[in-house]
C-alpha cells in the first residue's frame, strides 16, 4: 500500500484539492440559489401562474405547481406560466381550416397574447419568462411552449423540442408530471450553473477516464525485452573509415518533360453565409404587437 | 584445469574490476598457477567430486568444493577460441544496474531484486562466431523525380528521368553470431554491440570464476544468419544512397558477399534466472558493456488494479471539473 500511495500520491493530492474546491463551490452555489439573482422589476403582472381552465389538475396539484414555480422563479429570475385549455383556439382566431400550420399559428398567438395581456416578465413587462399552453380541446389537442426575453435568448430549437418531448411523453400518464417536467426543464436550462456554459456529458467524462486507463494497462502489460543498439555501420571495418566505399555513384539526367492540366473549378454553391447555428432564439417570431419571442408546438 | 593461488592454494579467479587474477582467500593478485590438467569432465580436478556437466560445457563450478574448473579438452584443439572478451562488469555492478533500471517497475514481484535472488546470477562465456565479409553492392536503374506547381488555372508536372548507377564496396568486420543452442538468437542479437577494442587472444585464465561453453555448431552451420544480416545491411546502405527520387525501377540490384574469415570467440554474459509462478524469466547482461536484455515479470492483476485507479481518478476529476467549469 505504501508503494501504491507513493505512486499515485500526487494524483490523490490533486483529487483532494479538487474535492475541496468542488465542495466549496457547491455550497456557494446552493446558498446563492437560495437568494434571487436579482430583484423582481415587474410588479404589474398577474400574481397567478397556474391556470387550469381544462380542469385536468387537482387542487393539490395546482398548489404544488404554484409552489414549484415560485421557487424556480427566485432561482432563475424568469416568470413561468402554465395554462391548460379546453377550447378551440382556431375558432378564437378565425382560422377556418384545422391544419397543422393553422393550429400552430393559433396556439402560438394565444400564448403570446396571454403572456402579454397578463403583463408577465420578471425584469419588465413582456420580459424574461416562459409559458406552456396545453390545449385539451378535441381535435386541437397539443402543447405550445413560448419563450420570452432571457428564455428566448437561451432556448434553441433543439432545447424546445427536448422540453416538448418531456411534456408529450408524460401527458397521457399524468398531466401533473408533464407540467412539473416543463418547470424543471426551464429551471435547469436557465439556472446559472448551466446558463451560457458549454456542456460535457457524463459519458464523455467516462471515456476520458477510460481511454488513458486502457492505454496505461496496455503499455505496462507490454513488456519489451530490449532495444536494438546496433546500426548499419556497426560492423563496417574501421580501417576503411567505418563506412561503405562507393566506387561508382552516378545520377545522369536522361530525360525531362512537363505536362499540364486545367484545374476544374467548383461551380457549386460552396460555403455560403452562415446562419445561426447554435444558441437560443429557437422558433423566433413577432407577436401581434410586434414584439419578438420564440417557442414551439407539438400536437397530440 | 584449475587456477590455484601460489600463496594459499585457494582457487584463483579472474576479477573483472581489477582486470587481474585474484585469490579471494588470501587477497593475492596475479598469484595464480595452472594446475592439474583435467582428464575428462566427470570428476572435479580439485576434490574428486562427481560432476554433472552438459555436452558443451567448457567451464563450470564444482558443487562440492566450489572451485571453478576449466575442461581442457573443450578449450583445446579445434575448440580453442581464437579470441576472448574478458568480463569487465562485476556481479555487484550488474545487481546495481538491474535495480537502477527497474526501480520504477512497480509491477514486478517484490523479491525480483532481492540479494538472495540476484546472487544466483552466473557469469558465462558464450561461444560466438565472428564473420568477416567483403560485400559488393550494385544498382543500375531508372529513377524519376516529379515536381508539380500551379500557375493560373493550370497544374504543371515536371518529370525528370535519371539513369542511376551505384557500385559499393563494404568490408564487414567480425559480425557476431552466437553458437550456443541454449541462448535465444534474438536475445543474443540484442546484447550487441560489444567493444572489439578489448578483444584478446584466448587465455584460459579469463574463464576461471565463470561458466562457459564451447561452440555448439560450427562456423559453416551458423553462417546463414550472418550472411542474411550482412546482405540486408549492405542492401540498405546501397539504397540509402539513392534518395530524393519519386520512383525507382531497377534493372540490376543486388549484393555479392564473400566470406574472408570466421573466428571463434567467447563473449561475456551475465545470466539471471528468475522463476515466478512456474514460469522462467531470464535476464542477460552484456558482461562487457552492461547492456541489459530481458523481460521483467509483471503481475497482471496489479497492472489492472493500477489502471482502475487511473480510470477512477481521471473520471472523478473530470466529474468535478464538469461541475466546476462546464
Amino acid at each position: 500500500m505504501k508503494q501504491y500511495f507513493k505512486y499515485f500520491g500526487i494524483f490523490y493530492i490533486l483529487f483532494a484539492v479538487l474535492l475541496v474546491i468542488t465542495g466549496v463551490v457547491w455550497v456557494f452555489r446552493t446558498v446563492s440559489w437560495e437568494n434571487p439573482l436579482q430583484e423582481r422589476q415587474n410588479n404589474l403582472c398577474s400574481q397567478e401562474r397556474v391556470f387550469d381552465y381544462a380542469d385536468v389538475l387537482t387542487t393539490q396539484e395546482e398548489n404544488a405547481l404554484r409552489k414549484q414555480i415560485a421557487e424556480a422563479e427566485k432561482k432563475i429570475a424568469c416568470d413561468l406560466v402554465l395554462v391548460t385549455l379546453k377550447e378551440s383556439v382556431l375558432g378564437k382566431y378565425g382560422y377556418l381550416e384545422n391544419t397543422d400550420t393553422n393550429w400552430e399559428k393559433a396556439i402560438e398567438r394565444y400564448a403570446d397574447d396571454f403572456f402579454e395581456q397578463n403583463q408577465y416578465g420578471y425584469d419588465e413587462v413582456y420580459g424574461d419568462g416562459a409559458i406552456l399552453i396545453d390545449n385539451w380541446y378535441e381535435g386541437e389537442m397539443g402543447s405550445h411552449f413560448g419563450t420570452y426575453g432571457a428564455v428566448y435568448e437561451t432556448y434553441s430549437v433543439g432545447m424546445i423540442e427536448d422540453l416538448l418531448d418531456d411534456v408529450y411523453f408524460r401527458i397521457d400518464g399524468s398531466p401533473y408530471q408533464a407540467y412539473k417536467a416543463y418547470i424543471e426543464h426551464v429551471q435547469e436550462k436557465m439556472s446559472p450553473s448551466s446558463n451560457s456554459r458549454p456542456s460535457i456529458s457524463v459519458a464523455a467524462c467516462f471515456m476520458i477516464g477510460l481511454i488513458p486507463a486502457l492505454i496505461y494497462i496496455v503499455i505496462h502489460l507490454k513488456n519489451k525485452e530490449g532495444k536494438k543498439t546496433t546500426n548499419l555501420n556497426t560492423y563496417i571495418d574501421n580501417e576503411i573509415g567505418g563506412a561503405p566505399r562507393f566506387v561508382v555513384q552516378r545520377d545522369d539526367l536522361v530525360n525531362q518533360y512537363i505536362t499540364s492540366r486545367r484545374i476544374p473549378r467548383n461551380s457549386g454553391s460552396g460555403v455560403g453565409a452562415g446562419g445561426r447555428a447554435v444558441g437560443g432564439r429557437g422558433g423566433s417570431h413577432r407577436n401581434s404587437s410586434g414584439r419578438v419571442s420564440g417557442g414551439g408546438s407539438r400536437r397530440r | 584445469m584449475i587456477f590455484k593461488c601460489k600463496n594459499c592454494g585457494g582457487n584463483a579467479v579472474y576479477e573483472p574490476s581489477r582486470g587481474k587474477m585474484y585469490c579471494p582467500y588470501c587477497d593475492s593478485l596475479d598469484s595464480e598457477e595452472k594446475q592439474c590438467e583435467q582428464q575428462g569432465v566427470s570428476v572435479c580436478v580439485n576434490c574428486g567430486g562427481e560432476l554433472q556437466i552438459g555436452d558443451y560445457t567448457s567451464a563450470s563450478q564444482c558443487p562440492y568444493c566450489n572451485s571453478y574448473i576449466i575442461f581442457d579438452e573443450r578449450v583445446q584443439g579445434e575448440y580453442t577460441p581464437h579470441l576472448i572478451l574478458p568480463f569487465k562488469v562485476t556481479k555487484e555492478a550488474v545487481k546495481k544496474m538491474l535495480r537502477d533500471k527497474f526501480k520504477s517497475s512497480v509491477f514486478a514481484p517484490l523479491d525480483f531484486f532481492s540479494d538472495a535472488k540476484l546472487d544466483s546470477m552466473q557469469g558465462m562465456y558464450v561461444p560466438f562466431w565472428l564473420y568477416d565479409y567483403q560485400a559488393k553492392g550494385y544498382y543500375d536503374g531508372e529513377c524519376t523525380k516529379v515536381r508539380t506547381w500551379v500557375a493560373g488555372d493550370k497544374q504543371y508536372t515536371e518529370t525528370s528521368v535519371y539513369h542511376v548507377v551505384r557500385e559499393m564496396d563494404a568490408a564487414f568486420d567480425k559480425v557476431p553470431v552466437d553458437a550456443c543452442e541454449g541462448m535465444p538468437d534474438s536475445t543474443m542479437d540484442l546484447m550487441e554491440p560489444y567493444d572489439y577494442k578489448a578483444l584478446e587472444a584466448f587465455r584460459a585464465e579469463y574463464m576461471s570464476g565463470f561458466y562457459g561453453e564451447r561452440y555448439n555448431q560450427n562456423a559453416d552451420d551458423m553462417e546463414h544468419r550472418a550472411r542474411t544480416r550482412v546482405n540486408q545491411d549492405a542492401s540498405s546502405m546501397l539504397h540509402s544512397s539513392i534518395s530524393g527520387y519519386t520512383s525507382k525501377r531497377a534493372n540490376r540490384d543486388g549484393v555479392e558477399l564473400s566470406r574472408t574469415e570466421a573466428n571463434y570467440a567467447l563473449f561475456p554474459v551475465w545470466v539471471y534466472n528468475y522463476k515466478y509462478k512456474d514460469r522462467d524469466y531470464r535476464f542477460h547482461v552484456n558482461g562487457q558493456t552492461g547492456k541489459i536484455v530481458g523481460k521483467v515479470p509483471i503481475l497482471p492483476g496489479k497492472v489492472v488494479g493500477y489502471g482502475a485507479t487511473v480510470f477512477g481518478l481521471i473520471f472523478s476529476i473530470m466529474l468535478m471539473l464538469r461541475f466546476l467549469i462546464f
